[in-house]
């Protein structure tokens, strides 16, 4: 009989053997794997593992054309080190010791980074600008600086100011709207790329990264013809006439007249750039490009234009009094105390707003003429500024008009017209019939200040004949001394405009009551610098000499004192006594 | 005979188990810190673990300090028994959790029963076998415990969990094995137990399409063989010494269950071959040493459960690193201290604290046999511990215990051949073969 006890015995050896031998095997296999095809199994790790992660780049900035910040990003500055630069440098202590002394960090946790394989490590990121400036004196080869933008964090340091213009930028700083979505490629900036581990769903993950493959490059700022000057008067003044009157609001556009350069463009209501997001979309919107409206008597200047164009001298006279039949219709002087004769001259009809005489001119020169000319002042087409929504207005073709339709277009009814498309077609009457493409950008500059691109001006066509553009402008200023535009006159300048009086167009039909009170203008006539639109929507009274005229006359003033356009001394002394009286 | 085994496998598994509360920590902080399911809390599943791993401790002194003889009864049939209830009340109530019934949900705890099974399995076997003694070499003896482990095993592989499964038959074959049952029985079973294995692999297909992903990983490298791959390589990329711990990329969710089965893979890369072979270590120490108690032990019952639950453990942790390195295929089994997982790591404790119950009761035995006037006669006779006294001082209480326990049939058995209740001790090794002899002629002089 064979015992149990010896079997046993054995036969636990040899368990103990076989299970040894498996564990010998499983032992043998992790040294194949771990230590024979490491290199193996580590590149294929790597190729799963390392991608490329982004740097976010800094945004460039919005400044006025005197380089005023308008819009800008926070950054702040962050230190990395390159591991194999240090150590072949012989560096490592050296920036060990610094690094930890200005970033009170322990010793260890930097030598770590510092002695690992690889071209990047992060040290600290967006530290305080002390502690840059002691890591940037201590100028150690295989540490650099890097710039790091608060994603999301846009700044608009004027508050209020052109916000319907600047636009905003959204969670990830991209731009939304405004210049900062229409410039947004100048802007944006190119992110850096990182070699770093990232999992299984793409982000990069805590480790740092390995490399520093290209550093983000930040974005180029974008130099405005804006004046930031110019943009705060005429808001100013644009909504203490907008609350002195009651209005809903306004707009006031100031062009350079040689050059096309927008120079202020306000609206009102306005609110807070940051808050653009959380304002109204109709309130928001940048209502000189993207609001067509009817001008009314202002749109008076081109027909005059036109006809002086077309050989009508100032002089001549046109049937102004009563009541004009044209198919049907009548038309008939507006009802504003200015009593016309039966014939007035083009001068006079210009200078009093006369509507009777204005259709007659219309009349005169023919639809043909006239819309050539209109579309010549580039109405019913975009005017190629820069800026996002452009509207091409309303100008029906000439030959679909009747009579009546030629009539009252020739005084602002029936067509409609952006406030950007008003100044330019000004601007050419103002530039000797030479109509400049409205431009709100002048330079695209990099982070540096060193132009990239410089806007040059450009010329879009002539409207009309220079001689025209001198008469017109006579006339032009006659209105201002003599006829509806006298608040809108400046001490020491000679000033010419247009005033406007038009009533609203809600949902189709003329609402009564809701006007919309404007004034056109040049200054100073003798050789124009700027051209100016005020347009008050719904004032209370509504007489457009009387409300938008006074916000010309300040804000005019102001931007030719800005541009250094100097008063005459005779004229201003003139004007000053008169004022006295 | 050394008497700090005990505390030698106590080291070890406190070992283990502190390297698995690290490595649960590292590699599960990436899943818990970036997921609201965890409360974006880095230390969800550490936190859990480290009350697990108290409870555990607990019940580890608990295990240790029992009088297993006492208690031998209870935890033989009976408590196989109430493990077969829960194991078809799991089935029965168990919810389905990735399309498997394992879990038994008790007032917000989980609790595998099939973890316990393994348990119940070896306090069963080392029961059984103890009792029959040399009749294991008898298959019609065997017979009822292979009725109870074969239902044992159908009810665990319909869970489905065909990886306990493998553990549980694998420990009771060894057990078998090490009391002496024939080895053409066992290679019987083994035949019949692989037919099962190849039928129950061929009913479910993703059993099947884990054994070809085994074969080739790369032909599915996003699909079935995207384990095996991802474990591959984080172990490889680990390298000599690993990335560090902590640092490991794999976890980023890349590796799928890198805190529980595939843990030893993320333990790899972060820790290196240093790491990986210091855990192969630490189970081969805890194997040699839990053998070494078993084969000091003189009483048939504690060294059967010494042997079974060393083998179980062992047999798991190499397994689950034989799945984790692509040696043997997935079977979802974790690796005993070190995954995450409170049955798992109370079970293994439990075992470490049974193993330093043995270890002890051999102590107890010698220091009450330490008289020199025994030794010398010891030394006299060439045999370890087999002397007529020893044998009948034990006897006499063991005698009683084996009528009570065993019925009538074994109690008349005892009368006729007043079999030795303490055998010889098995683990004087040097000039083994001659002691053999006389150890075998005091059998036979005794019996």
């Amino acid at each position: 009989m064979k015992s149990s006890t010896t079997t046993n015995r054995g036969r636990v050896i040899t368990l103990f053997w076989l299970f040894a031998g498996f564990a010998g095997l499983l032992g043998g296999r992790l040294i194949k794997l771990q230590y024979v095809d490491h290199p193996y199994y580590l590149d294929r790790a790597d190729a799963q593992h390392l991608g490329e992660a982004e740097l976010p780049a800094l945004r460039g900035e919005i400044r006025d054309r005197n380089n005023v910040v308008l819009a800008t990003s926070i950054s702040r500055m962050s230190v990395a080190v390159n591991p194999d630069q240090l150590q072949k440098e012989g560096n490592v202590e050296k920036a060990v010791e610094v690094l930890s002394e200005a970033l009170g960090r322990s010793k260890a946790d930097i030598r770590a980074i510092a002695k690992r394989a690889g071209t990047f490590g992060w040290i600290a990121r967006k530290v305080d600008d002390h502690v840059a400036t002691k890591v940037r004196e201590a100028a150690i080869k295989g540490v650099f600086m890097l710039k790091e933008p608060t994603p999301g964090k846009r700044y608009y340091p004027k508050g209020r100011l052109a916000s319907h213009f600047l636009g905003t930028t959204g969670v990830d700083d991209q731009g939304l709207d405004g210049m900062e979505s229409s410039y947004e490629e100048d802007l944006a900036g190119k992110p850096g790329i990182l070699r770093a581990f990232m999992d299984r769903d793409g982000w990069a993950t805590l480790e740092s990264p390995t490399a520093l493959i290209r550093p983000a490059q930040p974005g180029n700022n974008v130099i405005l013809t804006i004046d930031e000057t110019i943009q705060y008067v005429a808001e100013k003044e644009l909504a203490k006439q907008v609350k002195e009157y009651h209005a809903v609001g306004g707009i006031v556009v100031v062009m350079d007249a040689r050059n096309g350069e927008i120079l202020a463009m306000a609206i009102n209501p306005d609110f807070p750039a940051k808050d653009f997001g959380a304002v109204k979309p109709e309130l928001r919107r940048n209502r000189a490009v993207t609001d067509p409206y009817e001008p009314g008597s202002t749109f008076k200047v081109f027909l005059a234009a036109s006809a002086l164009d077309s050989g009508v001298k100032p002089s001549d006279t046109f049937r102004s009094g009563g009541i004009l039949s044209i198919g049907g219709w009548t038309i008939h002087n507006a009802n504003d105390g200015l009593y016309a004769g039966a014939m007035e001259s083009l001068k006079d009809i210009i200078a009093y707003s006369f509507n009777v005489g204005t259709a007659s001119v219309a009349m005169h020169i023919g639809k043909k003429t006239y819309y050539e000319h209109l579309l010549k002042f580039g109405f019913g087409d975009k005017t190629g500024i820069d800026l996002l929504g452009e509207s091409e207005g309303l100008l029906a073709p000439a030959d679909t008009w009747a009579d009546i339709n030629t009539a009252t277009i020739s005084f602002g009814q029936g067509v409609a017209v952006t406030p950007v498309q008003l100044v330019s077609a000004m601007q050419s009457v103002a530039n000797g019939g030479v109509r400049m493409k409205p431009r709100v950008v002048k330079a695209i500059t990099d982070h540096e200040g060193n132009v990239v691109k410089r806007f040059e001006p450009e010329v879009l066509n002539q409207t009309i004949a220079p001689k025209a553009a001198q008469q017109m402008l006579d006339i032009l200023e006659n209105v201002c001394e003599n006829g509806t535009g006298k608040r809108a006159r400046i001490p020491g300048y000679r000033v010419g405009g247009k005033t406007g009086t038009a009533q609203m167009v809600e949902n189709g039909v003329y609402a009564p009551g809701d006007y919309v009170a404007s004034f056109l203008g040049v200054a100073p006539v003798d050789d124009p610098r700027i051209v100016v639109l005020v347009k008050i929507e719904k004032p209370h009274p509504y007489w457009g000499g009387l409300v938008a005229g006074p916000v010309f006359k300040a804000v005019a003033e102001k931007a030719l004192w800005k541009l250094g356009v100097k008063p005459d001394p005779k004229l201003l002394k003139r004007d000053l006594s008169e004022n006295g009286h | 005979m050394k008497k700090g085994n005990e505390y030698w496998v106590l080291i070890i598994a406190l070992s283990l188990g502190m390297l698995g509360l690290l490595m649960v920590f590292s590699s599960s902080l990436v899943m818990t810190a970036s997921s609201s399911d965890f409360g974006s809390d880095p230390y969800f599943f550490v936190k859990r673990q480290g009350i697990w791993f108290m409870a555990g401790l607990f019940a580890l002194m608990v295990a240790r300090s029992i009088d297993l003889e006492k208690w031998r009864p209870y935890l033989s049939l009976p408590f196989l028994s109430f493990n077969i209830v829960l194991l078809v009340l799991v089935l029965l109530i168990g919810p389905e959790i990735n399309g498997a019934h394992r879990w038994l949900v008790l007032g917000g705890f989980q609790f595998q029963p099939a973890e316990l099974t393994k348990l119940a399995m070896i306090f069963y076997m080392a029961d059984f076998l103890a009792r029959r003694g040399e009749k294991v070499r008898s298959f019609t003896r065997l017979l009822p415990a292979l009725v109870l482990f074969g239902l044992c095993l159908i009810l665990i592989e319909r869970e489905p969990d065909l990886g306990t499964a493998l553990v549980v038959a694998g420990v009771f074959m060894m057990m078998l094995f090490a009391s002496g049952a024939q080895v053409s029985h066992l290679v019987g079973m083994s035949a019949a137990g692989a037919m099962v294995v190849v039928l129950s692999v061929l009913a479910k297909p993703y059993r099947l399409k884990r054994i070809t992903s085994f074969l080739n990983p790369d032909a599915d490298p996003q699909g079935s063989g995207y384990h095996a791959i991802q474990s591959l390589l984080a172990i490889g990329s680990g390298g000599l010494t690993g990335r560090g711990f902590g640092v490991g990329h794999q976890k980023y969710k890349y590796l799928p269950e890198a805190h529980t089965d595939y843990i030893f893979s993320i333990l790899a890369e972060e820790l290196g071959l240093v790491g990986t072979l210091c855990v192969i270590f630490l189970f081969m120490a805890l194997l040699y040493k839990g053998c070494q108690i078993a084969l000091h032990c003189r009483r048939p019952y504690l060294r059967m459960l010494a042997l079974g639950v060393t083998f179980q453990l062992i047999l798991q942790a190499l397994l689950n690193v034989g799945v984790v390195t692509g040696s043997t295929p997935s079977t979802g089994l974790p690796l005993p201290f070190i995954s995450y997982g409170g049955t798992s790591l109370l079970f293994s404790l439990i075992s470490v604290g049974l193993l330093m119950n043995v270890a002890e009761s051999n102590v107890a035995l010698r220091e009450s046999c330490k008289k020199p006037s025994r030794r010398s006669k010891r030394q006299r006779s060439g045999a370890t511990l087999t002397s007529s006294q020893e044998e009948s001082l034990e006897a006499v209480s063991s005698g009683v215990w084996e009528k009570e326990a065993a019925g009538q049939r074994l109690s008349k058995s005892t009368e006729k051949v007043p079999r030795p209740a303490v055998e010889p001790g098995l683990l004087r090794r040097s000039d083994w073969s001659s002691r053999r002899r006389h150890s075998r002629n005091d059998d036979r002089r005794s019996v």
